[in-house]
């Protein structure tokens, strides 16, 4: 008790000694919470636009369609489906696709296509390609003839906004199928690959095209955020009846996406270290000095008989309070710093902006404004300053009276 | 010394004694259900685990040059036309009343949805012009002796199997079973020629059947109604004008 | 003479002096080790582009890049390829056929991209021959064909085993010829290895129907730098018939890549300074207060405040310099080890193949990163040094000196 009221005398005592090392741990934990955040919201944002570009956050298909696809593998969305779709709350929107190839052909020319139908309407709420449109118009249930192609397929085809295709597939029961569809508008995902094949066009039209007599290939569903996915599969599993159905997150779809993102991230965790480490020795030598600085004082305490013990308990005290309260505010500013952010982001401009655009990708910097950030950096920045004080310690332990009282 | 040369002359006369059988049989087996021209038709059923289609056809062939097929029901693909001149194919489609030539990209895919492919409908050699054959044994099958010749494929021939076996039946020298294996011996595909009748004033098989050996439950039959042999077929209706009537 | 006192003042307490140091150091050796890593892994990716196919120019038929069709060949081969030849900036060439086509063993089909080539020609422009993993180069047969390992994995074939190729000639026909694999490699690109083929050309050209007509030229030249001139006087030598391509415009998304890597950088440049300017401001505040007395008697003695501020200035300046030379040091220390012995990522195996980069990345170091490493922190150190140097002067000399 005596040593906790000592401790804290201490701290008033000089104002400036314990300002300027509670500043220490500040900047260490203000610095590391936004930067842990930009991390994390970048990282999450990321993901976010790869997913709801068309990938969507969990799709359910048939057992086998993701290794092997084929019209054959696909499954009604029947009434099982749809009420357990409606029941799992955190579903923002689903929506039904059939995935397929097939041949564009426009006067002399054709090309191979890859099919994506989908009910526009459902299509919109669940996935952000209605934004990806370059020119013209996105498909619509009121014009269910229309169609939207990659721009690189209207250059190849040399077809133009407007221009009325064939095309040509091979159904459900293999039978070849053709229909004449109007191009309402093209779109740009950022892959040429993609560009120069990819169709999208109505599910109901699909569906006779095709022969699917209302069969699916793909449900993907849209939810609010990454976080979400866990529960939702895990839900998902458990109420699905049918178990010829595979419900897969978006990682099991795109699994390189995925480990460029980790690949991404782990560069990340390699920056923090940096930081972590930089940061330890500006509170190493902040609080160094503090004690350093009290040597000739410390000399003389110990010369009236205060055991070493006690001295460094008091000390160690007056170390934790200034830290807790380093990290206090360092966690509250940097989490208002990063809520305002993660608001308003940071927005690139010029060139790189434009690079960016070009690929899919909005050009700004994006913060993660939760609090689970803010325990995390704590702990990390707590133990960080609990190493730091073994030196400024074992100095402390081998002071003797004499030279301490001695000390300049 | 004589008795040497003799001995030679007599092996090797025997040996391409045999192989000219050998590729006598094929080739009358080939040109048994060919012909000079023919012209018929026929049902094709394709059976797979998922579904089963029956497709009722006309068909016109000049030799191994020139094909025209014509599907006449089921109503939704009725009309729809694939046209073979050479190695290259068409399709025109009744729907959307146009044709389409088949780009390299979709030859390997299957034509109709049956086990075969449209390489395989367009291919213009025959199996004595890409392979080497050889009678290997005689054995039965359903109660009827047959040859069993291997094919192996000639040097650059483009095809893909490492060897055909090939059951020709003795007594009529009509096809019975062929079997298709890769060069690992793996075997693929296998056909089957039966229910012989008489048609068009020859004995031939009017059902085939292609099995697919890797895939469960999945083949497809031909089975022809009726079939002319040798019949003036006029160059006109390998035309695209004639696609599009 | 202010400059020797802030030196020696430094020493004074080696302790705090040698702290201060230490963090710097290191946080700007491994910024700039992470700066080269990026920079090299960067560099790696486009290497690998160029050398696996694309190569420093293409020459086409006008026309030819934007659709790949057989037709649109380059005939008079021989006089367009002696024009190339002769430009002295022309290091290596070689000359391909290039058409899209299907492959299929007994198993399976897939498409693919054929590439006719003259082996002993794409030898000095290409690294294909090097990346065999089994079998051998190209010898006299007309039939052999080089696969990549993904493609042998997906038709199931294996070395000697037959391939047959579909693919469109210049008179639409369709057609097929048979190959034996005769060599399976393996680039730094899975997706390379999944769609690209090759065949001597003059099998390509006799199952395409081309004659002598080729499709492209490919072109190593001796200074890539000077690319864009480079192009500018072939441009000129061959007509507006011809199309010349850069591997800038043939690869944008690794342009894109290099970019983003240079922003994400100064991103980081940044943020590291900022630690750094907390740790000098914090060091320094409490060095200028240790010395209250110390500054009083040298205010009361005559130093001018100008004086004294630049005193404290200039010591920031010499810990940030010191500092930064040591961790330049260190960081190139780092990138001589690196360069060596690469840094070993083979746990991101998969995503790095289909990005076109090898596992094993090696540093590059050039004019930017040292720009970057030996300013930004010195830079920081003064901004830093200005709100302690100020407080040092607003000291008033008497109460300094009686401060205990």
């Amino acid at each position: 008790m005596l040593i906790l009221k000592l401790a804290w005398r201490n701290l008033w005592r000089n104002k400036r000694r314990s300002i300027l090392t509670i500043l220490a741990v500040f900047f260490a934990t203000l610095l590391s919470v936004t930067t842990r955040s930009l991390q994390y919201g970048t990282y999450e944002h990321n993901i976010k636009t790869a997913i709801e570009m068309f990938p969507a956050y969990i799709q359910i298909q048939k057992l086998g369609f993701q290794s092997n696809p084929s019209l054959q593998k696909s499954f009604v969305a029947d009434s099982n489906i749809l009420s357990t779709l409606k029941n799992i709350k955190e579903i923002k929107a689903w929506s039904s696709r059939i995935y397929s190839a097939g041949l564009v052909s426009y006067k002399e020319n054709s090309l191979g296509a890859m099919i994506f139908a989908f009910d526009p309407d459902l299509e919109r709420n669940t996935s952000t390609l209605a934004a990806k449109i370059k020119s013209g118009d996105f498909i619509s249930n009121s014009a269910q003839k229309d169609i939207v192609v990659g721009y690189k397929m209207l250059e190849n085809l040399k077809a133009n906004i407007g221009d009325t295709i064939v095309l040509l597939s091979n159904g459900f029961d293999g039978a070849m199928n053709s229909i004449k569809l109007r191009i309402a508008g093209t779109i740009r995902m950022g892959s040429e690959e993609f560009d120069a094949m990819a169709l999208f066009m109505n599910l109901s039209i699909a569906n006779e095209l095709l022969a699917m007599d209302n069969r699916i290939n793909v449900i993907a569903i849209s939810l609010s955020s990454v976080k979400d996915i866990p529960p939702v599969l895990t839900a998902l599993k458990s109420q699905l009846k049918d178990s010829s159905l595979a419900v897969l997150s978006w990682d099991e779809v795109l699994v390189e996406l995925k480990q460029s993102i980790e690949f991404d991230n782990s560069g990340n965790v390699i920056f923090l270290i940096l930081l972590f480490i930089i940061v330890a020795f500006g509170i190493l030598n902040t609080v160094l000095m503090s004690i350093t600085e009290r040597f000739r004082e410390f000399g003389i305490i110990l010369a009236i008989g205060t055991k070493q013990s006690v001295l460094l308990r008091t000390v160690f005290l007056e170390n934790l309070f200034l830290t807790l309260f380093g990290i206090l505010i360092g966690s509250l500013v940097g989490w208002i710093i990063n809520l305002i952010f993660a608001n308003n982001p940071i927005y690139m401009s010029g060139e790189i902006g434009q690079i960016y655009e070009q690929f899919g990708f909005v050009p700004a910097l994006y913060f993660d404004p939760s609090i689970a950030i803010l325990f995390e950096t704590a702990i990390v920045i707590f133990i960080i300053s609990l190493i730091t004080f073994i030196y400024p310690a074992f100095k402390l332990l081998r002071l003797e009276a004499l030279k301490g009282i001695r000390y300049t | 010394m004589k008795n040497l040369f003799i001995s030679i002359m007599i092996i090797s006369i025997s040996y391409l004694a045999q192989s000219q059988s050998a590729y006598d049989i094929v080739d009358k087996a080939e040109n048994m259900y060919k012909g000079r021209t023919c012209k018929g038709s026929f049902t094709m059923t394709v059976v797979t685990p998922e579904f089963t289609r029956t497709v009722k056809m006309d068909s016109w062939w000049v030799g191994n040059e020139k094909a025209l097929i014509i599907i006449k029901s089921p109503a939704k693909e009725a009309g729809n036309k694939t046209l073979k001149i050479g190695n290259e194919m068409w399709n025109y489609l009744k729907a959307t009343e146009t044709t389409i030539k088949i780009p390299p990209s979709m030859m390997l895919s299957s034509w109709n949805g049956s086990d075969l492919t449209n390489d395989d409908l367009v291919r213009e050699s025959k199996l004595t012009d890409d392979y080497d054959l050889k009678i290997i044994a005689e054995e039965t099958i359903d109660n009827e002796m047959c040859w069993k010749l291997e094919l192996s494929p000639k040097p650059n021939a483009p095809v893909v199997w490492g060897k055909i076996y090939y059951w020709v039946k003795k007594v009529d020298n009509l096809p019975a079973i062929l079997q298709f294996y890769d060069e690992k011996g793996s075997l693929h595909r296998t056909m089957y020629f039966s229910d012989i009748k008489t048609m068009g004033g020859r004995k031939i098989p009017t059902k085939w059947t292609i099995v697919s050996n890797k895939k469960q439950n999945n083949y497809t039959t031909f089975v022809y109604d009726n079939v002319q042999f040798d019949v003036k077929i006029s160059d006109r209706i390998f035309s695209f004008k004639e696609l599009e009537k | 003479m202010i400059f020797k006192i802030a030196w020696r003042n430094i020493w004074r307490n080696k302790r705090r002096s040698i702290i201060i140091l230490t963090s710097i150091a290191i946080g700007l050796g491994f910024t700039m080790l992470y700066d080269c890593i990026v920079r090299g892994s960067v560099q790696q990716m486009l290497d690998n582009a160029i050398n696996s196919h694309t190569s420093h120019l293409q020459i086409n038929n006008a026309g030819f890049n934007s659709n790949k069709i057989i037709t649109n060949n380059i005939s008079h081969s021989d006089s367009i390829i002696n024009k190339v030849a002769s430009l002295p900036f022309i290091k290596y060439y070689s000359p391909r056929v290039l058409n899209f086509g299907m492959i299929t063993s007994a198993a399976n089909t897939s498409g693919i991209t054929l590439v006719g080539i003259e082996p002993e020609k794409e030898r000095n422009v290409t690294i294909i021959h090097k990346s065999l993993t089994k079998g051998t180069y190209f010898s006299t047969n007309p039939n052999e064909i080089l696969i990549g390992e993904k493609l042998a994995e997906k038709l199931e074939v294996d070395l000697n085993d037959k391939l047959v190729l579909v693919s469109s000639a210049t008179d639409g026909s369709v057609s097929s010829e048979m190959f034996r694999v005769v060599g399976i490699f393996k680039t730094n690109s899975s997706e390379f290895d999944k769609a690209y083929v090759y065949v001597p050309i003059k099998t390509a050209q006799k199952m395409l129907l081309l004659g002598d007509n080729i499709s492209q030229i490919a072109a190593i030249t001796d200074k890539p730098e000077n690319i864009n001139t480079y192009k500018s006087i072939l441009q000129s030598k061959l007509d507006y018939h011809f199309e010349i391509f850069t591997y800038q415009e043939l690869l944008p998304l690794l342009i894109y890549y290099v970019q983003i890597a240079n922003d994400s950088m100064l991103v980081m440049y940044i943020i590291i300074g900022t630690a750094v300017l907390f740790g000098i401001i914090n060091t320094l505040l409490m060095s200028v207060f240790e010395r209250v007395h110390e500054f009083g008697v040298l205010m009361s003695i005559g130093m001018r405040n100008g004086k004294v501020f630049r005193m404290v200035i200039e010591e920031a300046f010499i810990l940030s310099f010191v500092g930064t030379i040591i961790g330049f040091c260190l960081g190139l220390i780092g990138y001589y080890l690196l360069s060596i012995y690469g840094l070993d990522l083979s746990v991101f195996s998969e995503s790095l193949s289909a990005f076109g980069m090898s596992t094993i990345l090696y540093p590059k170091l050039d004019l930017g990163v040292i720009i970057n490493s030996i300013f930004i922190i010195p830079i920081t150190a003064i901004l830093g040094a200005i709100y302690p140097a100020l407080k040092a002067i607003k000291l008033q000399p008497t109460e300094a000196m009686r401060y205990v």
